[in-house]
């Protein structure tokens, strides 16, 4: 992705972000003014540093969009960020991101499910036998060998040398 | 120094002793491969080191430390790529070295060099941190909310490749973060969408695990380097001491130089080693042989970015302050074994700084030992692929945020931050700017609004202290000279004259 659309997508998000920061600092400065706390002044109150930080986020994003467009008229910089995504949409789904992407899904499930529901040993055992399968190290027994000396040591250093509990 | 007796004592019990082993090997193996920080090292042994002994767990974090920062020279001398952007001013002339077939004597060298500028950093972290923490008594509230704001924008300004509006924008993010949870004065409930996980706020350390780990391990997905090993040849000690010895004003210059830089919030060892190259190459009477394998330029560099870590645990030890990434990391792992650095250190705990010192020296001979003793096996891991290596890390890095709290929602926290990570690395944004404000987002909101509440929600009381003023006009100059406002001033005003 080009460095101007990049800092263009992410200062907008940042822009949202950085509203939303706002909105819940007056939120809370709104709540916090009722009981139990009964905080009146906005400078004191909870919502005061999130309120500020908002603003500072939207400020410093509107400088990073503003930079985003340096050296070319609105109309321009808006329609050269279009055929920038355009092109960046066909090219960005390439082999790399796609491993990256279903390396991160492996990861993703092992973190919020597998460990979650497993045992740690059947859950660790289970993820690195898929990793290795998926980044294709070599044959299926060199997985699976390779991922059980891992737990193994894992559980022998974690478990018996440092006697912590790993999750159940 | 009964206290120095007592942290020389605690490093050479047995139990202590092994772990430091342990620890430096770890610190050198992860220093040692390409795309393991050491600040991941520090980050994930952290909460590896939550059961121990409070001195031995402080021991591992210095020695992994150490460690890492030393470990990245073998990969740069062998295979030309820095094991962690500290040695990559090592490479220049390292990797050229063992090019012509002296691999053996860079390592020997940058390995003495990294021991020497530990150990001589070491003198000022026992002379100035008490200095600088006498100092630090006259901050109250305001001056400690300031100082916060400063970290933040000179680790942004300095971290972020020439563009400090994206290292302010992550440390401005890594403070929103830190609001999450009850808040520290009256205990309402931010961002916690009555979750009471969220209510707790976010661990540091599974924040730090996903920020540096996870977009390392994603992007081993795609890489395939196949750089060319270098064969490591004899160590040639002899002639590796002589060499030491006759540039040795050298390294005392590069120890100043990084232990310098390292003070300086947010400049990382790497800076060091540039620096104390380059201060080396510009008064060198054979510079032309710089970037050719010069002995010189390794010396230099690996003094420098060593002797930075010394110089960045002063900050940490006096102000709570980082001086660089890693030791960022330290200080919440500090925060976690119930040490709190800062002004009151000295009268709490006076006995900390000198264990700091003690362990930072002993581990860097245990480093030097260990590194030349085993660094023949050592250096066949930079063979092993990380398509192996990753994988485990990353179940190293669900254990070690999982050991926290003994809580899967801190599992859950790294893989989203170490997503945002991977966001943040893609969009040129630097992570420790990031990871400084949700360490300093509480110090920096307590005293807000301590300073705030003393003065019924006025903000005079900050213009009336001239350690206030200071750090007000510093951080003023610090946007007008980084957003370019100066230049355009002075173009300006040049343009009027003439």
């Amino acid at each position: 992705m080009e460095k101007k659309l990049k800092d263009f997508i992410f200062s907008i998000i940042l822009i949202v972000v950085g509203t939303y920061v706002v909105c819940e600092g007056l939120h809370i400065y709104r709540t916090a003014a009722k009981r139990p706390y009964n905080i009146t002044v906005f400078t004191v109150s909870p919502g005061f540093l999130p309120f500020i930080l908002g603003i500072a986020l939207i400020f410093t994003s509107v400088l990073l969009l503003v930079s985003s467009f340096k050296g070319e008229k609105f109309k321009e910089a808006l329609s050269a960020r279009k055929t920038e995504f355009k092109n960046w949409t066909e090219t960005a789904f390439n082999k790399d991101v796609l491993n990256m992407g279903i390396g991160a899904v492996i990861m993703f499930i092992y973190s919020f499910f597998l460990v979650e529901f497993l045992p740690f040993w059947a859950a660790s055992l289970i993820f690195l036998i898929v990793m290795y399968l998926f980044l294709k190290i070599g044959k299926v027994w060199k997985a699976i060998a390779l991922a059980v000396l891992i737990v193994g040591l894992i559980i022998l250093l974690f478990k018996y040398g440092f006697g912590a509990a790993l999750p159940e | 120094m009964q206290y120095l007796l007592q942290a020389i004592a605690t490093s050479f019990q047995p139990y202590n002793i092994l772990v430091m082993l342990l620890a430096t090997l770890s610190g050198l193996l992860m220093g040692m491969l390409p795309g393991l920080s050491a600040t991941m090292a520090i980050a994930l042994l952290t909460g590896l080191t939550y059961n121990f002994p409070t001195q031995t767990a402080i021991i591992a974090l210095v020695s992994v430390y150490v460690g890492a920062i030393s470990g990245g020279c073998q990969s740069a001398i062998l295979i030309n790529i820095p094991g962690t952007p500290a040695s990559a001013a090592t490479a220049l002339d390292g990797h050229p070295m063992a090019k012509r077939g002296d691999g053996g004597l860079a390592i020997f060298l940058a390995t003495t060099s990294s021991m020497l500028g530990t150990v001589i950093s070491v003198v000022f972290v026992l002379t100035l941190t008490p200095i600088l923490t006498a100092f630090a008594l006259k901050f109250k509230s305001w001056e400690f909310f300031l100082i916060s704001i400063f970290g933040i924008m000179i680790c942004g300004s300095l971290t972020s490749n020439g563009e400090p509006l994206k290292g302010w924008i992550s440390g401005i993010m890594g403070l929103i973060v830190a609001m999450i949870g009850l808040d520290v004065v009256d205990t309402y409930p931010r961002f916690s969408y009555g979750n009471v996980n969220m209510m707790a706020g976010i661990q540091l350390i599974p924040v730090m695990i996903g920020l540096f780990g996870f977009p390392e391990i994603i992007k081993s997905f795609k890489q395939n380097s196949k750089d060319e090993m270098q064969k490591m040849s004899r160590f040639e000690v002899g002639k590796g001491f002589k060499l030491v010895g006759k540039n040795i004003v050298a390294v005392i210059r590069s120890a100043f130089l990084g232990v310098c830089v390292g003070i300086i919030p947010g400049v990382g060892e790497d800076v060091g080693g540039w620096l104390s190259y380059w201060a080396s190459k510009n008064t060198a009477k054979d510079s032309e042989r710089f970037g050719k394998g010069h002995e010189l330029g390794v010396i230099s560099a690996e003094t420098g970015n060593n002797s930075c870590i010394g110089g960045a645990i002063i900050p940490v030890l006096s102000l709570a302050v980082p001086g660089s990434a890693p030791a960022a990391v330290l200080l919440a792992a500090f925060y976690m074994h119930g040490y709190r650095p800062g002004p009151l250190l000295m009268t709490e705990t006076p006995d900390f700084v000198y264990r700091i010192g003690i362990y930072l020296a002993v581990s860097a001979i245990a480093m030097w030992a260990l590194a030349l003793l085993i660094s023949r096996v050592t250096v066949k891991i930079l063979g092993l692929s990380k398509k192996i290596l990753m994988p485990m890390i990353f179940v190293l890095c669900v254990i070690g945020s999982y050991l926290i709290n003994y809580n899967m929602f801190d599992v859950k926290v790294m893989f989203v931050f170490g997503l945002l990570g991977l966001v943040l690395s893609g969009m040129g944004f630097p992570s420790s700017p990031f990871l400084l404000g949700v360490i300093m987002g509480s110090m920096t909101d307590q005293n807000l609004r301590r300073g705030l509440r003393l003065s019924h929600g006025s903000v005079v009381p900050m213009f009336q202290s001239p350690i206030c003023v200071f750090f007000i006009i510093v951080i003023l100059v610090m946007i007008l000279a980084q957003t370019g406002l100066f230049a355009k001033l002075f173009a300006k005003l040049k343009k009027n004259k003439v």
